[in-house]
């Protein structure tokens, strides 16, 4: 039960700001208007040609899918592309020019309205982490979380309480940021709802992980806020969250917020739990670390406040 | 009977000893007052009776359980006013209070009927849909109160529930601890103001630097120095030469001065009263005022410890 009122507590106290709240909607909304249409004709042409030399084994058209587009291209549009190679090949033999696609290649699918509306929803439930860090900061140094204590109240309870009012405060704006987007720009979000869902569930718990375990390095708000932004918003660009950076493409494939991404993009161009296996494994085995991380932390500061 | 033994309490933090081995006893249903100046340990030894700090070594005995890391329901008897105004700014009154009392295990009808009683009893009624933010601060403080009592605790620890607030609220909450004792509370009360804790409390322990220095009655405690008097002159720019000289006079058994007062004690203020104004004289200080005192607590921190309660 003290879980519960204190998640309670915390969420009620969010709403309760009606401002933040609003902001915490419209801001991604936003973000997906502005980026989505801006960007829109990047989506649209992949004008890079490549031309294929002789000495390339043009009859393995697999080979020449790997070799020409980028790794990420999901499974069910080799098909597809090997269809049009085989169609090329027969008009107009071994060496001819193809299209190389652009490194996007693999979400190609994706609008730019579908892109940023992924991109901006992950970015914006990675900060909420944010908000759970500066809450524990705040009580800490207002000496709630000391009268708090003084009650039969386990540290873990608190600690639970905490990141599940976070977390309600994230699913409401994550299912606010899909139906706006939907409803306003069209964004397909494709069919598989449950895997949306746990992708986004698992991003929420990175963003709390975060969120905790700066809390209990850090002192003031100001420096969570500052150091946190940061980080994310360094590894958002890295992972191309604001836009394709294709010579960052090797280092930004290594970040969380690009698991988390690719494994939406799958499932919002109708891919499955088995495409998105190996992207879900390493967001879970990174919370694992995190959490582990973040709980040694606040227990160590909360023993000796 | 003992409703809270501290045997052997110490607290360290790397080098630094917050608490230095205190062995306390305190009744049941009595209001027990814990006195000592800024940094003397007092907050660190509620903190850790409240359970939020793990002590370095020593025990914790609560009603006859000892305090470990992971029992948490001897705080069911606990009730924590702390120092600071540990307040949702952003919820009402009766919201902060119903936060709380849902904490101490409070629900439903039992629970709404608490936050009533709890409001009137720190006068707060007409004010139980407004926010804290709108509160002067003797408001907050008795807000404050309200938050730790709507369980009805055995135990209430009070954390200088006086700081920073007017007389009149100071008056109010004073007679509310009386009120709350007279309820069948035991109360642990800390304040660095010994005119408190001589009208409220029946036992008192002076801390200093993490230390006991004495513990008793008031009257028991004033035997300590009992033919000790206070010399109060007042004084412009007392310089440093004058008060070491004072202190090398036989007889004067502490001087303390701030705020242009200098205090000191000694057992023969008549005898020793003309020394110290040739003392003063010769310095060139300027003399404004001059009054001799019982002994108070004040003497008698200043007695054992050579400093003044107040910073």
């Amino acid at each position: 039960m003290n879980v519960i009122n204190i998640a309670l507590n915390k969420f009620k106290r969010t709403l309760q700001n009606k401002v933040s709240f609003i902001l915490l909607i419209a801001m991604p909304v936003f973000m997906i208007f502005i980026m989505g249409y801006a960007l829109k004709p990047a989506f649209q042409t992949n004008t890079t040609i490549k031309k294929i030399p002789p000495s390339v084994n043009f009859t393995n058209t697999e080979l020449v899918i790997s070799k020409s587009y980028s790794e990420y291209l999901p499974q069910s549009n080799n098909a597809e592309e090997m269809q049009k190679l085989a169609n090329q090949q027969k008009s107009y033999g071994n060496t001819f020019t193809i299209l190389k696609l652009d490194l996007q290649s693999p979400l190609k699918k994706l609008s730019s309205f579908q892109y940023f509306a992924a991109s901006m929803l992950l970015f914006f439930l990675l900060n909420s982490g944010i908000g759970i860090g500066n809450n524990i900061i705040n009580e800490r140094s207002d000496k709630i979380y000391m009268r708090i204590n003084s009650f039969p109240v386990k540290k873990s309870e608190y600690l639970l309480g905490q990141v599940l009012g976070g977390m309600l405060t994230s699913i409401l704006q994550a299912i606010a940021v899909i139906l706006f987007s939907t409803l306003l720009f069209g964004v397909n979000w494709g069919n598989n709802f449950i895997g949306i869902a746990v992708t986004l569930l698992l991003m929420i718990l990175i963003s709390s992980s975060l969120g905790v375990l700066f809390s209990s390095i850090v002192n003031s708000e100001k420096a969570l806020s500052t150091g946190l932004c940061i980080v994310l918003w360094f590894i958002s660009f890295m992972s191309g969250g604001f836009s394709p950076v294709p010579a960052l493409e090797p280092v930004g494939k290594l970040t969380f917020y690009r698991w988390g991404f690719d494994s939406l993009a799958i499932f919002m161009t109708g891919g499955t739990f088995k495409a998105a296996a190996s992207e879900l494994t390493f967001l879970a085995i990174f919370i694992v670390i995190l959490w582990t991380a973040a709980l040694a932390f606040f227990n160590w500061r909360s023993s000796n406040e | 009977m003992s409703i809270i033994e501290i045997k052997d309490l110490i607290k360290r933090y790397d080098r630094n000893i917050a608490v230095d081995n205190i062995n306390l006893k305190i009744e049941e249903g009595e209001i027990f007052g814990l006195l000592g100046p800024n940094g003397a340990g007092k907050s660190t030894t509620i903190n850790m009776l409240c359970g939020l700090i793990d002590p370095t070594g020593g025990e914790i005995i609560i009603d006859g359980f000892k305090i470990h890391k992971k029992n948490t329901e001897y705080k069911r008897k606990l009730g924590l006013v702390p120092q600071q105004i540990a307040l949702y700014e952003n919820l009402c009154a009766e919201e902060n209070i119903q936060f709380f009392g849902k904490l101490a295990g409070l629900k439903g009808a039992l629970l709404k009927e608490r936050v009533t009683e709890a409001l009137e009893f720190v006068g707060l009624s007409d004010k139980r849909k407004s926010l804290p933010k709108s509160f002067s601060g003797g408001m907050k403080r008795r807000l404050n109160i309200a938050c730790a009592i709507m369980h009805h605790p055995k135990i209430i620890i009070m954390d200088e529930p006086t700081v920073g607030i007017d007389p009149q609220s100071r008056n109010h909450i004073l007679e509310s601890v009386r009120k709350l004792n007279s309820m069948g509370s035991t109360v642990i009360y800390t304040s660095h103001y010994m005119e408190e804790i001589e009208v409220l409390c029946s036992r008192i322990a002076i801390v200093d630097h993490g230390k006991l220095i004495v513990e008793g009655t008031t009257e028991e405690l004033k035997k300590h120095v009992a033919s000790d008097e206070k010399i109060k002159i007042k004084v412009s720019d007392v310089n440093y030469n004058s008060i070491e000289e004072i202190k090398a006079i036989k007889g004067v058994r502490a001087v303390d001065y701030s705020d242009n007062m200098l205090e000191i004690i000694t057992k023969h203020p008549q005898s020793l009263l003309q020394d110290i104004l040739f003392i003063l004289s010769k310095n060139e200080n300027k003399l404004i005022g001059l009054e001799l005192s019982e002994p108070d607590l004040e003497t008698v921190f200043l007695t054992l410890t050579g400093r003044k309660l107040r910073d």
